[in-house]
């Protein structure tokens, strides 16, 4: 909505939004500690660029006719922000929480297997550990349904939310 | 086109075949669109096909084309049988945006029927050069489709057609998507065209003054499921003028009539 | 003198773009100057040692080998991924009977079954490029389809009224129709690679800059972690860049076509 701040913040996005979070997680490891907190910080660094990325885009693709109607019309900064931009970038958003969520597991678990905190991810490691790869690609079966399920409760959430752009644009 | 500049034989509407179509039906599911529809091309015939929007025109040019199947009756060319796509028949679409490819120039386009014969590059090149000149877009071969003009876009869309050495052209509203202008220069270049090739024209349109201005006979379409409810002769002489035959007293004649057909 | 204008206009422009970034390193860089803290050593301590490494090519070798690993990985997964793709995308059987398989496959964390595979194959660069090559599949497999499913009906129409053989449907059509969501994949697909290039030799590996930085952290050695983790970050940089002229290069018609369908949009510059 601001190009300067737009303009000023694309290199540094670019740079976010292609940097491995993961490679993060030594330093992390080091400053941080191997606990949950650690888990936490490295799956919310990694869910917020999608979510970042996609409600920028979606709030700069704002039909131009829209535009020009806010300017005849000289809506104020707050109606326009919460009633316009907000609802025209939702499915932008939506968009960006469905693929944080399927991150959100891939890192989640990622992370517990790489540094071995309590959770699914070190149970696959410890079956491996054992030997009993079985049961290792069971718990990532497992995480990967976890997945399935998550995506298919945002699916009916988004559903509900958002229905007016489902009805608006079905063929 | 001049036949000496034909460099094999297989180029050119040399063997122009008439087309027959009888009893043809069509159905989906339990919607009956299309009902023993009775008709023939004679090579180099102009056939215009109206009706009423949603009558099935479109359906009824794809089962021509080969791309779906009939229900009943049956389409032949010349003495075989149509089951699916022939060189013989060349298709133009309204949408002349989703049927050139973005992708290649002009010339690759019009050249690509041709590289799916199984035609060399240079050969098919030279092919598609000249029909470009027959469409009168020579110069724009080596643009993209999308830095054409609609008009100019179509054009090309009907070269792609005629270098397929298609005899029998069939266009689904061509001119429909373009302005009033452009449209008129059209239905000039493609009565050219078929004078200047001898080709068979099967135009569907829903203008019924551009039928009659185009045709040597109009097919009316109507009904649920559409049947042919009248074929009018189009007696208007080879060489139509969009100005001094639209003024014609019988060419009102026949609009009038197909217009009643139409709208009864 | 229109010339000197515009050059101006583009410095501006590029100032307007690099303000921030270059004002945040040096704060960084001020802010960790004198810093004794054992986790955040100085930017400049970091950036030497970075510059050491590299010019004594000990860096260099770990990244000839992560970067072979993730090109090699990434090529298979190109090609098989688009080519099953559009065999997915053009077959309704087909895409219909594997569709939930793909689903489901999509949301299996990869990261988890690294250690599995490493144990099952061993410790050298066979393991990571198959690791890194079966993440990559997904993201560019379901671009694929969705790239087929997305082609006009009359282009596909077009092609069999004109009777074109499967193979030029498939190369000359399908795959450049499918082409901008293809690159869409495969730029996801990018990403993806890179973090599992770093994360496969998290483990068993005696090379990679993976293995640098997880190598450092088991010493102790902050600097040097930071420094290959820097390294990646910059790296992922450059991959996208490179990626993007890639892009642009090879969808220059469908940029220019978006544009000239398009003349009264807002520039997309802002």
């Amino acid at each position: 909505m601001f190009p300067a701040i737009e303009r000023a913040t694309r290199k540094l996005l670019d740079f976010g939004r292609s940097f491995p979070v993961v490679a993060l997680m030594p330093i992390f490891v080091l400053v941080i500690g191997a606990n949950s907190t650690m888990k936490i910080t490295i799956t919310a660094i990694a869910c917020f660029f999608p979510i970042l990325l996609q409600t920028i885009y979606g709030a700069r693709r704002l039909e131009p006719t829209i535009v020009d109607t806010i300017q005849s019309y000289r809506i104020p900064f707050g109606l326009r922000f919460f009633h316009v931009i907000l609802p025209a970038a939702a499915p932008f958003i939506a968009t960006g929480i469905r693929i944080a969520i399927s991150i959100s597991i891939l890192v989640t678990v990622g992370t517990e297997v790489i540094i071995q905190i309590t959770g699914l991810g070190s149970q696959v490691n410890f079956a491996r550990t054992y030997n009993e790869v079985d049961i290792a690609f069971a718990y990532t079966l497992y995480a990967g349904l976890l997945g399935v399920l998550l995506t298919a409760i945002w699916d009916l959430f988004e559903g509900q939310i958002l229905s007016w752009h489902h009805r608006s644009t079905a063929e | 086109m001049d036949t000496n500049s034909m460099t094999q034989t297989t180029r050119s509407p040399s063997n122009p075949r008439p087309m027959a179509v009888t009893g043809l039906s069509k159905s989906y599911g339990t919607v009956h669109v299309l009902d023993d529809i009775n008709v023939t091309v004679a090579p180099g015939e102009f056939l215009c096909i109206v009706g009423p929007s949603g009558v099935g025109k479109t359906t009824l040019l794809r089962t021509l084309s080969g791309l779906i199947d009939l229900s009943a009756g049956e389409v032949r060319v010349g003495d075989d049988v149509l089951d699916g796509p022939i060189p013989d028949i060349g298709l133009v679409f309204q949408d002349y945006r989703g049927s050139l490819m973005p992708w290649m120039r002009t010339l690759e386009n019009v050249a690509f029927p041709l590289r799916g014969k199984g035609i060399g590059k240079s050969e098919r090149n030279a092919i598609a050069q000249k029909c470009l000149e027959d469409v009168g877009l020579g110069d724009a071969a080596h643009s993209y489709p999308w830095e054409l003009s609609g008009g100019m876009q179509q054009r090309v869309a009907i070269a792609r057609a005629l270098a397929y050495d298609a005899h029998i052209l069939l266009m689904d509203e061509p001119f429909g998507a373009l302005d009033a202008q452009t449209r008129l220069g059209l239905e000039d270049l493609v009565l050219d065209l078929r004078k200047r090739l001898n080709i068979s024209v099967i135009v569907v349109t829903h203008d019924i003054d551009e039928a009659v201005y185009l045709a040597d006979r109009v097919v009316v379409l109507s009904g649920k499921p559409a049947t042919v409810i009248d074929i009018v002769d189009v007696d208007l002489g080879n060489n139509r003028d969009q100005i001094k035959t639209k003024s014609d007293p019988r060419f009102v004649e026949y609009r009038n009539r197909v217009l009643k057909e139409i709208m009864r | 003198m229109s010339q000197n204008f515009s050059l101006k206009k583009a410095i501006k422009a590029q100032a307007e773009q690099w303000w921030l970034p270059v004002g945040l390193i040096i704060l960084w860089w001020v802010a960790s100057a004198g810093s004794t803290s054992f986790y955040f050593p100085p930017l400049n301590k970091i950036v030497a040692a970075l510059i050491r490494d590299l010019a004594s090519g000990l860096l260099l070798k770990h990244l000839a080998f992560s970067l072979t690993n993730m090109a090699i990985g990434l090529a298979y997964a190109i090609v098989l991924g688009v080519i099953l793709g559009l065999f997915i995308g053009y077959f309704k059987t087909l895409r219909q009977a594997t569709s939930p398989l793909l689903n489901f496959f999509r949301s299996i964390p990869i990261a988890a079954i690294v250690p599995i595979v490493i144990v099952a194959m061993g410790t050298g660069a066979s393991p990571k490029i198959f690791i890194i090559g079966l993440a990559c599949f997904w993201p560019i497999l379901l671009n694929t389809i969705d790239g087929v499913r997305g082609v006009p009906p009359q282009m596909i129409e077009t092609s069999r009224a004109f009777s074109i053989p499967l193979t030029l449907l498939f190369w000359r059509v399908l795959f450049m129709a499918a082409l901008p969501q293809i690159m869409a994949g495969i730029r996801v697909a990018v990403s993806v690679a890179l973090v599992l290039m770093v994360v496969s030799e998290f483990f068993g590996a005696s090379q990679g800059i993976g293995f640098f930085i997880s190598e450092s952290k088991q010493h102790f050695a902050m600097v040097e972690t930071w420094a290959g983790t820097l390294l990646v970050g910059i790296l992922g940089y450059l991959l996208s860049a490179l990626f993007l002229k890639i892009e642009a290069w090879l969808l220059s018609w469908y940029f220019q076509e978006a544009r000239s369908a398009e003349p009264n949009a807002t520039s997309s510059g802002s």
